[in-house]
């Protein structure tokens, strides 16, 4: 029971960051952008957020500045991959090598963080559990509310019934005198604030400081959670919950010795996950349908 | 009686074309009236204009008599101007009632509320009940027939208030009863009050709904016709403007070359194809063909009849070797080739001209010399390369006439030749040809016809797919109907009526 409680506890506390990572993939990609630059969003956020977090002193300053950093370079993706007409899987991965790169130099330039780590940044409100430790519940709240929040509204409202439609056939959408770029624009930067705030998470509720390494390829989990998930919001957040549960049970496993962790090698608990995506994708664990014009650049003259 | 819509010296041009040159008309309420041409005689450019696609360069659009300038479509919508364009712009995952009212929402608890999903369904059926247009609006789109999906259509542009409604085309991919329900519609509109502006190729038809004929050439507005007493041949003259060729003439005998479309007539009577029991599925799973058993001989031609969507587009893919049996036999020429593949039906002779131009049969951005080399074995030697393209873009009228030209620069009649003058060039036992003239003008349309013409009369067999009744009466030997996977019969061309045929196209006959 107590390891069942310790397993939940791990996943409240290990899944946020790629859970909402992976709504931000789902809001771009059904509106027919496909966001490969969550990786460096979320770095982006993981940054700004404690560098805001540093200078005020506030995790809340932090969280904003991450969700808005994250804002700014879903912006920045959305106009080179809708208004430049930039090839989008091109754009997203310039944008992870940019945040590599800038974030890098950044992190010297702006913090001196000697060895590449910074000094512990304030952390977001945390519950106690005794023994288990402390729970970030801003963060576990927040990986629960907004893919529900999206949810809602993609079903449930005008702008919900536009995003599907124009990640399916941008064409229905100009045909109805709605802008398709406009649309396009703001779904991609909200997916880049989703992202920012998964990222920036990282350091104000999971590790309590940034690194160079973050996040660590925990983006790139995203988007085989999107998938996984079925491009809808909370089938993502069950797909990161999954990824993280084989996470702690891998590290559960490994960390308690015993005999199942002499006998299995360890990268193959940690290649779980994704070997489980590739057979999703494949179509064993049930059908895996991408919007229809995901990922298709929006050209008016195309006939 | 006033008119509703006036075109007063309206003129666009793109680069060097006028695409339309000084069209005035006016369009009153409770007429259809129609607008007939070549491909790139204007009409799209021209409805286009009419409903804020495009600006004009000269001339004004007059609505009620006020001058009015569109700053966009849907600037033209609300003041009542509504278009069901020629290719659907549906969402086939959301019903029919979303797609009806996308970008028009009605909303719970006034403008900011969320999506009153039940107020859509409700108006939506009200329009269709009240304009004789039956249609669940909580249907998925993508579960509806073409027909049906055409009706989502013309219900979005009457939910949206149209009073000028206009049609591009919208009998393409229609059987004949479709279409002619498609044709009571629309004179439905027109006796309701709204005016109709109705682009066809089918001159036939648009005699059938049309008040009045416009007739467009070269972007000018060259007469116009009331339908009353029009005959089909005069118009047919008048678009292609010239007074003494026949409408359906070639347009210019190719340097030795045949002339005259060869007799019909059977050589050796021997069998070139024989697919026995065919069954095969959809791309989604389901049943396409459910037993379906032909027999083609040499120098025949046979069409295939039957609603879009009843497994002709499988049997083509089935005889081309694109598409696996479940079940059932081919042969070509007695050699069994069940399991073949692609590569060794085309090996064996069997040319493949498909449906969709550009996604299965060309490749827009090499050039007509290279698309023409596909499929040939050997090294590509520029020279000869074009050499041969320029024999093929004699032989076939492609114009321009530029080897080195890409091919999606190429207007789609051209784009249809130069895929026929690869297929038909390598002297084929078996043509599989689907829509070949679907879109095309009429001089390219019977160029077409008379290729396949020639190619049965050169030993080939000819399996023609098309929706266009018509054409199959008039170049093919026997139609074979389609229905359901199956075919449901079987008439020698000079006896296939339209009413046996949709009889048969519909299964009732079976």
């Amino acid at each position: 029971m107590s390891e069942l409680t310790t397993l939940v506890v791990s996943i409240l506390a290990f899944a946020p960051p790629v859970a909402l990572a992976a709504l931000g993939g789902v809001l771009s990609e059904r509106a027919g952008v496909v966001n490969l630059g969550l990786e460096g969003i979320m770095r982006f956020g993981a940054f700004f957020g404690a560098w805001a977090a540093l200078a005020s002193q506030s995790a809340w300053v932090g969280l904003s500045a991450g969700a808005l950093a994250g804002g700014a370079a879903g912006a920045l993706l959305a106009a080179l991959a809708i208004f430049a007409e930039a090839d989008q899987i091109v754009a997203g991965v310039a944008l992870n090598l940019l945040a590599l790169g800038l974030v890098t130099f950044l992190l010297e330039w702006a913090l001196g963080a000697a060895g590449g780590i910074t000094d512990p940044v304030p952390a977001l409100p945390s519950l106690s559990l005794g023994g288990l430790g402390r729970l970030p519940w801003v963060a576990a709240a927040a990986m629960l509310l907004l893919p529900a929040l999206a949810s809602l509204l993609l079903a449930k409202t005008p702008l919900g019934l536009r995003w599907r439609a124009v990640g399916e056939n941008p064409r229905a959408v100009a045909a109805a005198g709605v802008s398709v770029r406009g649309l396009r624009f703001f779904a991609v930067t909200a997916s880049g604030v989703a992202a920012g705030l998964g990222g920036a998470l990282l350091p104000l509720a999971v590790l309590g400081r940034f690194e160079d390494r973050m996040p660590a390829g925990q983006g790139f989990i995203a988007l085989a959670a999107v998938v996984f998930g079925k491009w809808s919001p909370l089938g993502a957040l069950g797909a990161a919950v999954f990824f993280a549960g084989a996470e702690a049970l891998q590290i559960e496993i490994s960390s308690s010795g015993g005999a199942l962790a002499a006998l299995v090698p360890r990268g193959l608990f940690l290649a779980l996950p994704y070997l489980l995506t590739l057979l999703a994708l494949a179509g064993f664990v049930g059908r895996a349908v991408p919007p229809a014009a995901d990922g298709v650049p929006w050209d008016p003259e195309a006939r | 009686m006033t008119p509703i819509l006036e075109a007063r010296g309206l003129s666009r041009s793109f680069g060097e074309l006028r695409a339309v040159d000084r069209v005035s008309f006016a369009l009153a309420a409770g007429e259809v009236l129609a607008l007939v041409g070549e491909n790139g005689a204007g009409k799209t450019t021209l409805l286009n204009l009419l409903l804020g696609f495009y600006r004009p360069d000269e001339g004004e659009i007059a609505l009620d008599g006020a001058v009015r300038r569109w700053r966009s479509p849907a600037d033209a919508e609300a003041r009542g101007l509504g278009m069901v364009h020629q290719h659907f712009t549906l969402v086939e995952p959301l019903t029919v009632a979303e797609n009806v009212v996308l970008g028009r929402e009605p909303r719970r608890f006034g403008l900011a509320g969320p999506f009153d999903r039940r107020r859509a369904e409700r108006e939506v059926a009200e329009v269709a009940e009240r304009e004789g247009l039956p249609i669940d609006p909580r249907g998925r789109v993508a579960e509806l027939s073409v027909a049906s999906r055409q009706r989502v259509e013309i219900l979005k542009v009457l939910w949206r208030g149209a009073r000028v409604v206009a049609f591009d085309e919208p009998t393409g991919a229609l059987g004949p009863a479709e279409s002619e329900a498609l044709c009571e519609t629309v004179r439905r509109l027109a006796r309701g009050g709204r005016a109709v502006l109705f682009v066809s190729h089918k001159l036939r038809e648009v005699l059938a709904v049309a008040s009045r004929v416009a007739v467009l050439r070269a972007g000018r507005l060259v007469a116009t016709l009331d339908a009353k007493g029009a005959e089909p041949e005069r118009i047919a003259r008048l678009m292609v403007g010239d007074a003494s060729a026949p409408p359906t003439g070639l347009p210019r005998p190719s340097p030795g070359g045949a002339a005259s479309p060869p007799p019909r007539s059977r050589g050796v009577d021997e069998i070139v194809l024989r697919l026995s029991d065919a069954a095969c599925r959809d791309d989604r799973g389901a049943p396409a063909l459910r037993g379906v058993s032909l027999a083609l001989h040499t120098g025949e031609i046979v069409g295939v009849a039957g609603v879009d969507g009843n497994g002709q587009r499988e049997l083509a893919e089935v005889l081309t070797g694109l598409r696996p049996l479940d079940a059932g036999r081919l042969e070509v020429e007695g050699v069994d080739l069940t399991f073949a593949r692609a590569r060794e039906l085309r090996a064996r002779g069997v040319a493949h001209v498909p449906e969709d131009r550009l996604r299965g049969g060309l490749f827009g951005a090499l050039s007509v010399a290279e698309n023409l080399a596909l499929g040939s074995p050997g090294p590509l030697r520029r020279r000869r390369l074009v050499a041969e393209a320029a024999a093929a873009i004699r032989a076939y009228d492609i114009r321009p006439p530029e080897p080195g030209m890409r091919a999606s620069a190429l207007s789609g009649g051209n784009q249809q030749k130069l895929l026929l003058a690869r297929e038909l060039g390598r002297r084929p036992k078996l043509v599989v040809a689907v829509h070949p003239t679907r879109g095309l003008d009429l001089n390219a349309q019977a160029l077409v016809r008379a290729r396949l013409r020639e190619a049965a009369a050169g030993g080939a067999a000819v399996l023609l797919v098309s929706f266009d009744l018509d054409e199959l009466r008039e170049i093919a030997d026997r139609i074979v109907v389609l229905c359901a996977g199956r075919v449901t019969g079987e008439a020698a061309a000079r006896e296939a009526t339209d009413g046996r045929l949709g009889l048969l196209m519909s299964g009732a006959a079976a």
